[in-house]
């Protein structure tokens, strides 16, 4: 029987989708490896018949996991390809989410009194904060939950051994969970239920002087005149110690509406603006 | 992890706690609210996700969100489903909607459930009416004949997307166009509004929407000129063009006429070619004819004379030219118009270059579009092109023979349907007073429910409880109008009856949407960059001027979010890859099948 004949037979036209064809020769098998070959993205619809039900994809994977994925995907303006794999990879990272926190539950709904933090993991968190902050303005979610994966990464790492760890890290994963809510609203609630959080779940704030590792005060000359101290990272560069500088209200009244002649910088040392 | 159970949990607690708070540090997002199919597809899932994050996100920023969803009801596909499996429209309808709602539901979209909206619901279609009747004592609705798609076997009005290959979809038929009396609303008289306001949307709204709006408005400044006729034809003296290039006007070599032009008309009872070119016309919509890249035509045997220079120039009916743009006659410069120069190719007509071009350029090979110092333009040689267009324009004009002009591409917007499943045009026709409108307090103008849907002609006709009544005015026999209301006009001011969703004295109150208004972020598909977001700014312009709001831009930001794309293979394809025709045997292609891997 020649190919022709069979199609017409079968009611299946060239222009068909080739699973229809696979079918009827009992190849189902063959269909993602011919797809992964020969496979072309296009906008999912009927009568190419690469449409996902999204009842289906739900009743799989959950809506956390849809619409993280959904958002993880690309930023909201541009397209994006449905790969079944990226979605798995997404569902395993929630998994892991709920494992964590299930498993160091003492630890996470233990009451700590507010006292000094680790430092390294409350940089993290915080760096985390201003990342997903900012990106927020632009609605970029993918990048948004790119930073929770991370903060994530750095929490499942951390070994706390001090109560001042335990509290860090009690705050990083709420604040992971907070972060996490507004894409994957039923699990991040869930979780924060399970450490009994009961304050409402509010965009948490960045702390600016978390973010400043190993600092050290420098004294800003303008034209030579100490007019303030600035406290910067150690070993930051010229750019930084300006930036830093530029948003002390001492300085800025000497520089505003001035010219800037030249800067010399001494690094962790002194930095001197001609104006 | 037991996600359904999560799920479930927090969707049943979520649903009680779903209320929208009192507009107090606002913020409005909204989604574009889908047609109610039968189930959300993975495009829906993406554009309330975003949405529902940006929504969350806001309250967790201490905002109070207004974050509502609905059902764009009214349109085509229940019609036809009725027709197809003899189910009520209504009944259709409404079991997709809490089908669908179920599926928003399934996914924790926080939406404020109590201000859901139906647009088929009464409770809504009403307040399409009570609009509709303000626009037409505003005079912004009028009467005007429409060229339709009409199936003669079906008896029926036929959308653009229900003619396939000039053919009806059901029956097979091949369409005529038929002019039919039709109700318009006049977004002409918008058109600078609108364009003039993108202003205020520039870097909220992406650039793209607001080119294609700019690009769907159209505005161009040029002139009427009018070309005297070699003899009088009945009342027509003169051949009146729109122009935007009167700079040109020496280069004219012949005169364009559309098809539907009075002239084309008048001439064709004399002459037995063009009665056959204007009946082959008939067939086509004007939609294709505007997109279609074959010129074609037929010289009416008359001859205009270039008011400029005295030239006879031939004029001829082409399927380019629209009755719906300018006067729906050009003159033709196929030197200077790459559509006029594909015309001129096929007919043989003269190609006179007027305009000098900047590099090397063939005449013979394509038009030269640009302007530039003029040649071959008597007393106007040397000026350029745009001291050309006031220096000809002023010499026109002393003879009374020309006009500025200013035209929009933007055309007035036809909102009759003539189906069953929309708003009733809330209109009456009285032998004795004319068309009367339905008075205020008799409003809604219900849709009757004993309706057989046959898919012959429009099933309000048929319905003698629906069409019988009493003209308001005088008190005789009456007609009810049958026509319904483009589904875009539902959907043009929805965003703002979810403000105060359950207002049965007003379409809303004033103070409470003033409140809630703009939407601060508005979502869905670029799909809509033109026809859906033009007319809901007509709307709340329209809305602003009757005083019923203080806004008049609805959306402050607005995303179009991208595609959900899947990978696909077709059958010819995989035969492309295994070196295979449709010729070879079937079992040739098992085997190679087999070695894929």
């Amino acid at each position: 029987m020649k190919i022709k004949d069979f199609l017409k037979e079968n009611k299946i036209s060239i222009g068909d989708n080739v699973k229809f064809l696979l079918e009827k020769l009992g190849k189902e098998h063959l269909q993602n490896e011919i797809e992964l070959k020969l496979g072309e993205p296009a906008k999912m619809s009927k009568s190419k018949a690469n449409t996902v039900d999204p009842a289906m994809a739900i009743e799989k994977y959950g809506a956390d996991t849809i619409r993280l994925y959904i958002l993880f995907a690309a930023p909201p303006e541009q397209d994006f390809e449905w790969i079944e794999t990226s979605i798995e990879g997404i569902h395993r990272f929630l998994k892991r989410v709920y494992n964590f926190v299930i498993s160091n539950l003492s630890i996470l709904k233990a009451q700590y009194k507010e006292q000094t933090k680790n430092k390294e993991l409350y940089y993290e968190i915080n760096r985390c904060i201003q990342r997903y902050r900012k990106d927020l303005e632009k609605y970029q979610f993918n990048t948004m939950i790119a930073s929770l994966m991370e903060l994530f990464n750095y929490l499942s790492d951390f070994k706390p051994k001090t109560d001042e760890d335990k509290y860090t890290l009690k705050l990083g994963v709420l604040t992971l969970l907070k972060l996490l809510y507004p894409m994957a609203p039923h699990l991040a609630s869930e979780l924060l239920e399970m450490l009994e959080y009961t304050e409402g779940i509010m965009l948490p704030e960045l702390d600016e002087s978390a973010l400043i590792r190993d600092s050290v005060e420098i004294p800003v000359q303008i034209s030579g005149k100490v007019r303030s101290v600035i406290r910067i990272p150690s070993g930051a560069d010229e750019k930084t110690a300006l930036e830093v500088a530029m948003l002390d209200e001492k300085i800025k009244k000497y520089v505003d509406n001035k010219e800037i002649k030249k800067v010399i910088f001494v690094k962790d040392k002194l930095l001197n603006i001609v104006v | 992890m037991d996600f359904k159970s999560i799920e479930k949990k927090w969707q049943e607690r979520w649903e009680k706690e779903s209320k929208t708070q009192e507009p107090i540090n606002k913020f409005y997002v909204l989604e574009m609210f889908p047609y109610p199919s039968g189930k959300i597809h993975m495009g829906h899932v993406r554009n309330y996700t975003i949405g529902d994050a940006i929504a969350r996100l806001k309250r967790m920023e201490g905002y109070s969100v207004l974050h509502p969803m609905g059902w764009d009801a009214f349109g085509l596909p229940a019609e036809n489903a009725a027709i197809k499996n003899n189910l009520r429209p209504d009944i259709w309808t409404y079991s997709n909607i809490d089908y669908m709602r179920s599926q928003l539901k399934s996914l924790g979209f926080s939406y404020d459930w109590d201000r859901e909206i139906a647009t088929c619901d009464p409770s809504y279609y009403k307040w399409n009416q009570w609009i509709f009747l303000k626009m037409y004592e505003k005079g912004v609705v009028y009467r005007k004949t429409a060229t339709v798609n009409w199936c003669p076997v079906d008896e029926t009005v036929l959308a653009n997307e229900q003619v396939i290959d000039g053919k009806c979809w059901r029956c097979g038929t091949l369409i005529v166009q038929k002019e039919i009396p039709s109700w318009y609303i006049k977004v002409t008289d918008y058109a600078e509004r609108l364009l003039e306001d993108l202003k205020l949307l520039e870097g909220k709204w992406p650039q793209k929407v607001i080119t294609q709006q700019k690009n769907w408005i159209g505005k161009s400044e040029g002139a009427l000129v009018k070309f005297p006729l070699e003899r009088k034809v009945k009342d027509f003296e003169y051949l009146e063009i729109f122009t935007t290039r009167i700079d040109t006007i020496y280069g004219v070599s012949f005169m364009a006429i559309a098809p539907e032009h009075p002239l084309a008309k008048e001439l064709s009872h004399e002459n037995q070619a063009l009665k056959a070119f204007l009946e082959k016309m008939s067939h086509i919509s004007t939609k294709e004819r505007g997109t279609t890249s074959t010129k074609e035509g037929v010289f009416t045997g008359l001859y205009a004379i270039n008011p400029v220079n005295g030239k006879k120039i031939p004029i001829y009916v082409a399927n380019y030219i629209l009755m719906e743009y300018g006067t729906g006659a050009i003159m033709a410069v196929p030197a200077h118009d790459q559509r006029d120069f594909d015309f001129a190719k096929a007919y043989n007509l003269d190609i006179i270059p007027v305009i000098q071009p900047q590099n090397d350029h063939d005449f013979n090979e394509k038009a030269y579009e640009e302007k530039g110092i003029l040649i071959n333009s008597d007393i106007f040689n040397g000026l350029h092109s745009d001291e050309a267009k006031e220096k000809i324009l002023e010499f026109l004009k002393a003879k009374n023979l020309a006009n500025k002009k200013i035209s929009y591409k933007i055309k007035d917007w036809n909102v009759s349907r003539q189906r069953y499943w929309g708003t009733p045009i809330p209109m009456i026709h009285c032998e004795n007073c004319g068309i009367v409108p339905v008075p205020y307090e008799d409003l809604p103008v219900l849709l009757p429910k004993d309706v057989t849907f046959t898919g012959h002609g429009n099933p309000l006709e048929h319905s003698e409880s629906f069409v019988n009544t009493t003209c308001p005015k005088c008190g005789a026999k009456a007609r009810r109008e049958t026509d319904t209301m483009d589904t875009f006009f539902d959907s043009s001011w929805y965003f703002i009856r979810f403000t105060d969703p359950k207002n049965d004295k007003l379409p809303f109150d004033k103070a409470i949407a003033n409140k809630w208004m703009n939407v601060d972020i508005y979502i869905g598909g670029i799909e809509h960059a033109v026809l859906h977001l033009l007319y809901s700014r007509f709307f709340e312009k329209f809305l602003y001027d009757i005083g019923l709001i203080d806004h008049i831009e609805p959306f402050d930001k607005l995303i179009t979010q991208g595609m959900v794309l899947k990978k696909w293979v077709s059958v010819g394809k995989l035969l492309e890859y295994l070196r295979l025709t449709e010729e070879d045997d079937i079992e040739l292609l098992i085997e190679r099948l087999d070695k894929i891997i």
